[in-house]
């Protein structure tokens, strides 16, 4: 078996983590007290890719093999009391008592520290548990306390405790315009330097994008906090899918990085996903396969924002899902390919690969997003995507010139000296960036 | 009584946070500076039971800020409903948020690592392409560019000005006059050669101007600069619009 440990932490992580899970056990026909739902004799999609994700307990109730760590109580108890209480071991949930304020250095160094042991003693439990571990998969916020302190001192440690597994993330990343807190900034780029040389491929969500996409194609008009994170929830499937249902192709958590990865800073692939649109729109929208790839490449199903236009390619995976056929995706990419809205990177190879995945999507009760006989997520790693770096730097640098709050980080025993250790580190970075895009040949189908 | 969901907004920031009803206004106040940075005694709140609406009431107010009073204050008493939105005002004249609001930042604020610094990393793209040969590292990097070079040239030195030609491409085949061939500094500083073409209908890019520099005449839209690989001379009339395509397998 090849099982994968789930590792929400933080507040959006917990929350992602839960809307995750609610689809997840529907995808498999798991009731939410653990067992299977009436008429099934085994999980849907197969026992086998099933097992990466659930275990199973003598009594034939089954268990997701995920951790939730926050250092606040409240979300927490709130997954203890809700309607999924019954799904998760006690021992999975863990809360501490004071929160992070905020604040990286908290999550980091203070408070987190108090709950690390604990929470690396159930890790190791749940690793015990596992005939051939394959890695984890992180759930996190980079810009507030939690996420991105504590998220960051567990892959640290989960570097030295568990060597070269693989280690994914979902990360939620600062929205362009707004800040969720005025040092957003200094979390974010804290924590990005800190998980850079642990975390193997980090698939970052943006809130504005999403929100973006709840108001525009699910015509919610005041998205909150649960119509953001069913839409995650709905990626994060497509992602892990070919992992879960039997018969895939991707079915290995570091093809991810093979696939996807060509320099080990390069890991922040950007994530599109289709087709998106509400119930009312259902019957109006097109859902061809050719129609649903050339949606990925529009700046409105990403993930991120950013402008794939004005950059290169690396390496793009199509992970499809339900009634595909190869024949129609080969024609797809090759419409794509021909469109030369694609600019690759020519220096390094470069390539197109398929997932197909025959389970199709799930929706949710209640849920604004209709059903889908047909789903793609697109995982493409692009230069574009140094964009979305570049903005936080300079937000860092805005205030990081002031000294603004650097107070409140030397005041829980940082040292000044790493937000110049880490701020230099994201330059790098944003130069990496820009040394994948150089050394071109010039395109040969030009036009001006 | 559990959490409840609002909006926190200030001059800075706007998130979705959840606040308990049992905590005291202080406490309330001590959240909201982790969020804005607006430290407690400078806070004016807002609150807007629509959280996009513009109907409002003031629940805090910096001007008669009393620690003590606020302690026996409880947030259950100012009836805050579920999405509404609580917006943070700062009245410290001397604030440490003063300028985080601008959109440019001054040059010299800006972190900078210089190209010297970059290249004595180690663990960076560069080196990696440095240590692999790849890219312009690649020994055969620049005798590739310059072999692409010579055939384009080669190409263009047959073409001549006046000539008939066609370009076929993804989008089809476009016909036209061959209105230019050479290189072209406004385009990309004279590295390439180019033919500028005028296409027989508007499926050009251009009037034959380039940033404002005319290189050649052309009706609006119908002209081009290409590659001399893309453009084939020869005896290419043009074609009538009308003419159904045989080719085409819509149904």
């Amino acid at each position: 078996m090849r099982e994968v440990i789930s590792i929400n932490v933080g507040q959006a992580g917990c929350q992602i983590g839960n809307a995750c899970w609610e689809l997840y056990s529907q995808e498999h026909g798991i009731r939410p007290d653990g067992y299977l739902e009436e008429g099934l004799d085994r999980p849907k999609g197969g026992e086998e890719g099933f097992s990466t994700f659930f275990s199973e307990t003598g009594s034939g109730k089954y268990v997701p093999r995920a951790l939730y760590v926050d250092l606040e109580p409240n979300v927490i108890d709130e997954v203890r009391t809700g309607k999924y209480k019954d799904l998760f071991h006690p021992e999975q949930l863990i809360a501490g008592k004071e929160d992070a304020a905020n604040n990286y250095a908290r999550g980091h160094y203070t408070v987190g520290r108090e709950i690390l042991d604990d929470v690396l003693d159930r890790v190791r439990k749940m690793s015990d548990q596992c005939d051939g571990l394959q890695g984890f998969l992180f759930t996190h916020s980079l810009g507030g306390g939690t996420g991105s302190g504590l998220g960051s001192l567990l892959l640290e440690q989960l570097s030295i405790d568990y060597g070269k597994k693989s280690k994914l993330e979902f990360a939620v990343y600062p929205a362009p315009q707004v800040s969720t807190s005025v040092v957003e900034p200094y979390n974010t780029v804290l924590t990005t330097h800190t998980t850079l040389e642990h975390a193997d491929c980090t698939f970052m969500v943006d809130n504005e994008a999403i929100y973006d996409m709840c108001r525009r194609n699910l015509d919610i008009a005041r998205p909150n906090f649960d119509s953001l994170n069913s839409l995650i929830a709905q990626v994060v499937s497509s992602v892990t899918a070919s992992l879960r249902f039997d018969g895939s192709l991707n079915v290995d958590l570091n093809e991810f990085q093979t696939n996807l990865v060509p320099y080990p800073r390069i890991h922040f692939p950007l994530v599109s996903y289709a087709p998106v649109f509400s119930k009312q729109r259902a019957n109006h929208e097109a859902n061809s396969v050719s129609e649903i790839t050339a949606s990925c490449f529009e700046p409105g199903n990403q993930m991120v924002k950013c402008d794939p236009r004005t950059g290169k390619y690396m390496a793009t995976c199509l992970l499809y899902r339900g009634d595909v056929v190869t024949r129609d995706v080969q024609n797809s990419v090759a419409q794509v390919k021909a469109k030369k809205t694609v600019q690759l990177v020519d220096w390094c190879p470069t390539g197109f690969k398929i997932g197909i995945c025959y389970q199709p999507p799930t929706a949710i009760a209640g849920s604004d997003l209709a059903s889908a006989s047909r789903a793609v997520c697109m995982l493409s790693n692009t230069t574009a995507i140094a964009e979305a770096w570049r903005r936080i730097d300079r937000k860092f640098d805005l205030m990081y010139t002031k000294r603004a709050f650097v107070h409140w980080y030397v005041g829980e025993g940082m040292e000044e000296g790493e937000f110049t250790e880490a701020r230099e580190d994201l330059a790098a970075l944003e130069r990496d960036y820009i040394e994948v895009g150089t050394d071109s040949f010039p395109e040969e189908e030009e036009e001006y | 009584m559990s959490d409840i969901s609002i909006y926190v907004t200030s001059n800075l920031t706007s998130s979705e946070r959840r606040i308990s009803p049992q905590w005291d206004l202080h406490y309330l106040k001590t959240r909201l500076e982790l969020i804005t940075g607006i430290e407690p005694k400078y806070q004016t709140i807002q609150y807007y039971p629509i959280a996009n609406s513009n109907e409002s009431r003031k629940i805090a107010d910096s001007s008669n800020y009393n620690e003590q009073a606020d302690k026996e204050v409880t947030v259950t008493q100012f009836n805050i409903v579920p999405f509404s939105r609580l917006h943070v005002i700062d009245t410290n004249p001397d604030s440490e948020l003063a300028g985080l609001d601008e959109d440019n930042i001054s040059p010299d604020a800006e972190f900078k690592l210089s190209e010297e610094e970059y290249a004595k990393k180690t663990n960076t793209v560069l080196s990696w392409k440095q240590n692999n040969k790849l890219g312009r590292f690649n020994p055969e990097f620049d005798s590739a560019k310059v072999k692409l070079y010579e055939e384009n040239l080669a190409i263009a030195e047959t073409m001549k000005v006046g000539q008939r030609c066609r370009v076929i491409n993804i989008g089809g085949e476009r016909r036209g006059v061959v209105k230019y061939i050479g290189k072209i500094e406004v385009l990309d500083k004279g590295e390439n050669i180019w033919v500028g073409v005028e296409f027989d209908e508007p499926t050009g890019k251009n009037n034959g101007s380039i940033d404002g520099v005319k290189i050649f005449e052309a009706k609006p839209g119908h002209g081009s600069f290409l590659k001399p690989k893309q453009v084939e001379v020869g005896d290419f009339p043009e074609l009538d619009p009308f003419m159904s395509d045989e080719d085409d397998d819509e149904l």
